[in-house]
């Protein structure tokens, strides 16, 4: 069966119950009101995002990814899988959508891979290079910031892994 | 600089002030000048901890609420204060909790702005009021020079005399802040007058008048002026009043705006979630709809016994009724675990119109504790019952607030017993309403949960019980939610259908939708559509009015929608019959819309955070958490999403980030992300060989004992998930034997005896007690500061005093022993210095600090104490140190002046043996000798008895027996906690040694040239022995209890004949014999469970397969110049210290080990790396390496085939030279090493 969302810009989507079920919150929403004509509002949610994630949904609901691959909490670069690498190469602001969007809508494997994906961008990055790529104001005194290095120095000449 | 939760500051405060007003340990000096027959004014100032203290005490006609009343009305202040201008709150985090501001002026200063953090705590029981303030800096620069230091005002009841008070106002303030005249108002004073000059100033803005006397003037003219316009209103009333708001704000939270999560959603009861730093808080709501009114259901619900209709409450009582629709009760609430005692306030309010409610919050609870560390607090719950022609439609909200860090299972456990509370509670108020009317509302009788400790007995001693009641739990809920129930007239949402949405109107600026429940079958939509549009109109109006209103009128506001929703259910209820139910969902906004409730928006976003300095320069400074949003994509992630991108990163990167900005410093503080860190680390938990548990008391039992211990896992072939088992196992053990350790060797050597909490805490391993009310706090202090140290006779009478949570805390078997300990400790002088609280706090962190724990046993610290971030860095720190061989201390432990025989460590104690007949005992934690004892003749072996504890309580260790062997054969054992040293027992079996082993007290194990014998000393009989053992004199002898190869254990044997052996423990067999070395070997160490490293005159190690010796696995030609003497392996780091005559002591690291291969490969092949070559060693240890790894074809057996795996790498650091002279034996522990030498030099190494 069908399911209508409609975005926050007020496009409305048809997809398969099952598929929008990947998201928790969908899903706890259909239970709710029932089987219904009406489209499920996500105010949270940007048409072109949504358009994303129903992509996202969509192909791993055709490949659904092994089943226990998620115990293992290996944390590497290299365990996301090819698609959602590709899915993941947007830019910053739709990333953080994305994310958003995955927060708001429950969808576990889309949070994890795009947190993943963001965390990538920091890893072995120096503070000036996170600054910089996520466009963070600094807002230490130059006091506090020689606190925290000083608090820091325990890591100091450990290489970047 | 660290971050804290604002709660741990106001305990930190309001304790502070408490301890300030009521502690008897501080020589207060009264000062004649200020002090009047009405208030008396005390002051005390210390140099040394640098501290200016005042305290003024005075009685007042006012009742205590009304002065607490008065005084927390922060914006009436200047009513009676004539220097304050201007007050008002800053920041509201609840009703205890405000950020504030004052602004005074007076002749002196013309103009004073000060923010203070002020916390307040009540205990309307015992009418005791606390408001406890301390500065706190708002923004970045906003720098204040001078700094309150918590103070506040104590408000008591008077016994008997209800409009009486008594008022204790203390401050506190910084020598420093005073000689440097950073005080306001100070300025005019010159420097060169003494302190004692200021001691009739006070200190505190409040008075800067001059006299703390003046404040006392000012509020008691302003009462003498004012008293009839101050209404006698009860504090709880106000108390209730704030729960009723605040309710009703949780009734339109929720997910995911502000973090909620759904965690369990069934039928019409949902579960919101929201983790915090400290915990989580978790909001449960409902609705159901009965047949009785109103009316009826509020009278019902605030009967004479409250809370009879909920079955999970096992008793309540009623304390006080305040007024007609407000009271207060004592409940004992059933929750996983514990039953948790509490104090709720409890209102009904009927009307307006056919409305009722009931609300409650808890107030103050003596005990919280659900399990070990996980706290709960009912946080302001509501049901809220609204009429509906005959029947009424009931929706209900409990939170409550999770404090700790619950294991997900016990997270599980906690939220569903709450779950099943919520889902339970409209079956039991409609049963419960049945009873008492005889009412016809059909209903299943539910089961009733009973507490797990009436089920299942003390949970804390079987692990397997709670599984049980979960499965209870479960039940329950299904019963509840069962769909096959098909009673029709159950009350259940069952026969609920379909809502139909209104959703908000984007391009309006809604913030609230109705949703709506209505019958299934029916459902004219036009009506629907016309009804919307009603609504809509009627909410602009309403929402208009609400941003009015919000903070001034919540309550309304709140009832509006009520009403308003009333009228459209009657509506409908002319068009059909049935019964419809209605439910109101306040759902936020998307943020895009950039209109949010305000109330929501305001507070309650965070719990408090604050930053507080610990630089010394300004110790426990505190500062309000800003961040600076830029145009990042962070700005917009919640806190928890940054937490899941944060916990992909490693240490390093988790450094990097937090100086990237406040808010990502906040973020890496966060104690679950260093919690993860810290477990997996694989530094940390190396898979290096590690021996099976030993249970040292099984040593001194029969055999068949031993036998059964290690049977489990006598098997040979050790696969992975065996080693995982077994590492498993042994976590268990340690946690075990950590637990019993905390309460044996609780640190006392930091203690300040003087210091009332800290010598509770000699009483309660350490663990300070929590949520305590004041006047528990009071009561405690006060009992505890009667404990006379120089008669300890009555400590017990004085500890049974104790509020029950404390006592909970102590454990009375273990009382006699304390007390005994005390009496050691209590000759020491006692720590000085006042240390801020908040560093106290962090410091009761158990840190893994490398002097106070030194065992075997890693030291797992309660993991609600630990401090995960500082827990990972000291971790690291130590790793690092180990594997560069860069100790932080070196301590010479001086008194030989000869050869050194033997080391043996235990706990924070050292035994050391030389060649001149002499035994030293040591005090590692000093390096101060504690103890002589002088052999009969030569002594050559030393061991600690390990089957039976000291009988003092000692804080170095737990043993104190040690066996001592003699070159003449005799053995003596002597107890060196008695002073002076006395001989327990003495026994000769043979006439001559070389050398002992007293592994199995009662049976030695003796070696003389080439014989070994084994002795059992009790019948004085030989067990076995082996004339010819070797062909040359035996260098070292050792037993290895239950071993893979015997049950009972095998006995190393090294020799001068180039060989060692193997023999069995029970009967002298010879199992293996190990031939390799081309010259002595000197020692040997077994690594892991069937594994021993040799160390020979060869200058070589060899690593051998205990159960296929005919060759070595691997053999390293280390950088030894000389012999080598003594190995020692330290499991826990993966460490291997090897002694020779050169002088030296070179470290290896076990790295990478894969011991699933060892089981596999008959002759792994050695792989060699040499790595990190100190500074100190020459170059030409390179050339070494390439021959090393050719060095198994030296050995003339026949090599065969060998797969070639890698069981991992042996890296050698950098030398250590500090003996010079030839190092003879090296004793090892997790935190360090000792080790000795020819010249009579004993070293303590920490790292």
């Amino acid at each position: 069966s069908l399911v209508k969302l409609e975005s926050s810009d007020e496009k409305v989507f048809e997809i398969e119950k099952e598929i929008a079920c990947m998201s928790v919150t969908i899903k706890n929403m259909i239970e709710d009101i029932g089987e219904s004509d009406a489209p499920i509002p996500l105010p949270n949610v940007t048409s072109t995002i949504l358009e994303k994630v129903l992509d996202y949904c969509r192909h791993h609901h055709q490949h659904p990814s092994p089943q226990g691959d998620d115990k293992k909490d290996e944390k590497r670069l290299d365990d996301i899988p090819p698609y959602d690498r590709d899915f993941c190469k947007v830019d910053q602001p739709t990333l953080f959508e994305l994310i958003l969007a995955a927060n708001y809508l429950d969808i576990k494997p889309l949070l994890d891979v795009t947190c993943k994906t963001v965390a990538n961008m920091i890893r072995g990055k120096t503070p000036e290079e996170i600054r910089k790529i996520f466009n963070i104001k600094n807002d230490f005194t130059p006091e506090e910031e020689e606190q925290i290095r000083k608090e820091n120095e325990w890591c100091e000449d450990k290489g970047g892994n | 600089m660290q971050y804290v939760n604002g709660n741990d500051i106001s305990s930190q405060s309001i304790h502070e002030v408490l301890e300030l007003a009521f502690s008897t340990k501080i020589p207060w000096t009264k000062l004649e000048y200020e002090s009047s027959e009405k208030h008396i004014i005390h002051s005390y100032s210390s140099h040394e901890r640098g501290i200016y203290l005042s305290k003024g005490v005075a009685e007042f006609n006012i009742s205590p609420e009304n002065m607490y009343e008065l005084l927390l009305d922060i914006s009436s202040r200047s009513k009676w204060d004539f220097h304050c201008r201007e007050a008002h709150i800053i920041e509201e985090y609840d009703h205890l909790n405000h950020i504030i501001h004052l602004n005074f002026t007076n002749p002196l200063i013309s103009n004073l702005d000060m923010n203070l953090y002020r916390s307040c705590k009540y205990d309307p029981q015992e009418r005791l009021f606390v408001i406890a303030m301390r500065s706190i800096e708002l923004e970045d620069g906003d720098v204040d020079q001078f700094e309150c230091l918590p103070n506040g005002w104590v408000i008591q009841g008077l016994r008997g005399q209800k409009d009486k008070c008594k008022m204790t106002f203390v401050q506190q303030c910084d020598l420093r802040d005073i000689e440097l005249q950073r005080i306001p108002g100070y300025k005019s004073f010159n420097s060169k007058e003494r302190l004692e000059d200021f001691q009739f100033l006070t200190l505190f803005p409040a008075t800067v008048s001059g006299r703390l006397a003046k404040i006392f003037e000012s509020i008691e003219l302003y009462i003498s002026n004012n008293v009839k316009d101050i209404e006698t209103k009860d504090i709880r009333i106000s108390i209730m009043e704030k729960a009723e708001k605040e309710v009703n704000e949780m009734f339109g939270t929720t997910n995911p705006d502000y973090g909620w999560k759904i965690y369990l959603k069934k039928l019409d009861m949902e579960i919101l979630i929201k983790k915090t730093t400290s915990g989580y808080y978790m909001i449960g709501k409902g609705s159901f709809s009965s047949r009785y009114s109103p009316e009826l259901l509020a009278d019902v619900l605030y009967q004479k016994n409250p809370f009879e209709w909920d079955t999970f409450y096992d008793k309540t009582k009623l304390v006080e009724s305040i007024n007609s629709s407000i009271r207060e009760v004592e409940v004992h609430y059933r929750m996983w675990r514990n039953t948790i005692t509490m104090r709720l306030l409890q209102s009904v309010k009927k009307g307006p119109g056919n409305f009722s409610s009931v609300h409650w919050r808890s107030i103050c609870s003596p005990n919280y504790q659900v399990a070990d560390g996980i706290e709960v607090h009912y946080l302001p719950t509501a049901l809220l019952n609204y009429g509906l022609g005959d029947g009424s439609f009931t929706s209900f909200l409990a939170a409550i607030e999770v404090k700790g860090y619950p294991t997900p299972w016990e997270e599980e456990m906690v939220t569903k017993m709450f779950a099943a509370r919520i889902i339970s509670n409209q079956n039991s108020i409609i049963n419960h309403v049945n009873k008492l009317t005889g009412g016809s509302e059909m209903i299943r009788e539910l089961p009733v949960i009973p507490s797990v400790q009436h089920h299942c007995g003390d949970v804390g001693s079987h692990i397997g019980t709670p599984q049980v009641y979960n499965a209870m739990v479960e039940n329950f809920a299904d019963i509840l939610l069962d769909e096959g129930n098909k009673d029709g007239n159950v009350v259940s949402s069952k026969n609920k259908r379909k809502r139909n949405k209104n959703n908000e109107n984007k391009n309006n600026n809604n913030d609230n939708i109705i949703d709506e429940e209505i019958e299934q079958e029916e459902e004219n939509i036009e009506k629907d559509q016309q009804q919307t549009q009603q609504q809509q109109t009627q909410k602009q109006q309403q929402q208009q009015q609400q941003q009015q209103k919000t903070q001034q009128q919540p309550q309304q506001q709140q009832q509006q929608p009520q009403e308003q929703q009333q009228n459209h259910s009657q509506l409908k209820k002319e068009i059909k019959p049935t019964r419809p139910s209605i439910r109101f969902t306040y759902l936020l906004s998307n943020s895009s819309s950039g209109q949010r409730p305000i109330a929501w928006y305001e507070s309650k976003k965070q719990p408090f955070l604050f930053l507080v300095s610990d630089s010394s320069e300004r110790k426990g400074k505190i500062q309000r958490k800003t961040y600076y949003f830029s145009n990042s994509g962070f700005d917009n992630l919640p806190e928890e999403v940054v937490q899941i991108i944060f916990s992909n990163l490693s240490a390093i990167n988790i450094v990097n980030l937090s100086l990237v900005c406040k808010r990502f410093k906040m973020a890496t503080d966060s104690p679950i992300l260093w919690k993860n860190l810290y477990k997996s680390n694989p530094l940390f938990h190396k898979k290096t060989p590690k021996r099976k548990q030993i249970i040292h008391s099984n040593l001194s039992n029969d055999e068949n004992k031993v036998n059964s211990n290690s049977g489990d896992s006598a098997d040979g072939s050790s696969s992975q998930e065996e080693e995982e088992q077994q590492q498993q196992n042994q976590q268990q053990n340690q946690q075990q034997n950590q637990q019993q350790q905390q309460q044996q060797t609780f640190d006392l050597s930091n203690i300040n005896l003087n210091d009332p909490i800290s010598l509770l805490m000699v009483f309660t391993n350490g663990i300070i007690p929590q949520n305590l009310s004041p006047t528990e706090i009071i009561n405690v202090g006060g009992i505890v500061s009667q404990i006379d140290l120089n008669d300890l006779s009555n400590v017990e009478t004085l500890i049974q005093q104790l509020p029950h949570q404390v006592l909970s805390l102590i454990q009375m078997n273990t009382l006699d022993a304390k007390i005994q300990h005390l009496s050691m400790i209590s000759g020491m002088p006692a720590t000085i210095g006042q240390e801020s609280p908040i560093n106290k706090n962090s410091s009761d962190n158990p840190k893994p600090n490398a002097y106070n724990k030194r065992d075997n046993n890693s030291y797992i610290p309660d993991e609600e104490f630990i401090n995960w971030k500082s827990h990972y860095t000291e971790k690291h720190k130590q790793s690092k140190r180990w594997v560069n061989m860069e100790p932080i201390r070196i301590t010479p432990l001086k008194g030989h002046n000869r050869a050194i025989k033997a080391v043996k460590s235990e706990g924070n104690s050292a035994i050391t043996v030389s060649t001149e007949k002499k035994i030293k005992f040591w005090n590692l934690n000093t390096g101060q000798c504690i103890g002589d004892y002088e052999g009969e003749s030569g002594v050559l072996s030393v061991e600690y008895d390990h089957t039976q504890k000291s009988s003092c309580i000692w804080p170095l260790s737990d043993y104190t027996k040690v066996h001592i062997g003699h070159k003449n054969g005799t053995v003596t054992m002597v107890d060196f906690i008695e002073q002076p040293i006395e001989v327990i027992h003495t026994s000769r079996p043979t006439n001559l040694a070389d050398g002992f082993d007293f592994t199995f007290p009662g049976k030695y194990l003796i070696w003389e040239h080439t014989i070994i014998h084994y002795w059992d000393v009790e019948t004085s009989t030989l067990l076995w022995n082996e004339l010819n053992a070797h062909t040359k004199k035996i260098t070292q002898s050792k037993i290895v209890a239950q071993h893979e190869l015997s049950n009972k254990g095998i006995v190393f044997t090294t020799s001068s004949d180039k060989s060692a052996k193997v023999w069995d423990l029970t009967n002298g067999t010879c199992i293996n014999t190990l031939v390799g070395h081309s010259y002595a070997v000197n020692c040997i160490e077994p690594i892991g469970d069937y594994m021993a490293l040799t160390g020979s005159t060869d200058k070589t190690l060899k690593l051998w397969d205990l159960r296929q010796a005919s060759t070595f696995i691997s053999s390293y030609s280390t950088k030894h110049t000389g012999p080598i003497r003594c190995i020692s392996y330290q499991e826990k780091n993966g460490i291997v210290l090897s002694g020779s005559d050169d002088g030296s002591i070179i470290a290896f690291n076990l790295d990478n080990w894969n011991l699933s291969n060892i089981s596999v490969v008959k002759k792994p092949i050695f792989n060699n790396v040499i790595g990190n070559i100190g500074t100190t060693t020459t170059t030409t240890t390179t050339t070494t390496t390439t021959t090393t790894t050719t060095t198994s074809t030296t050995n003339n057996t026949n090599v065969p085939e060998i797969p070639k795996i890698n069981l991992g790498t042996f890296k050698d650091s950098k030398r250590l030279h500090n003996h010079e002279s030839a190092v003879t034996c090296i004793e090892s522990d997790e935190a360090g090493f000792i080790s000795g030498s020819q010249n009579g030099l004993v070293l303590r190494w920490d790292f």
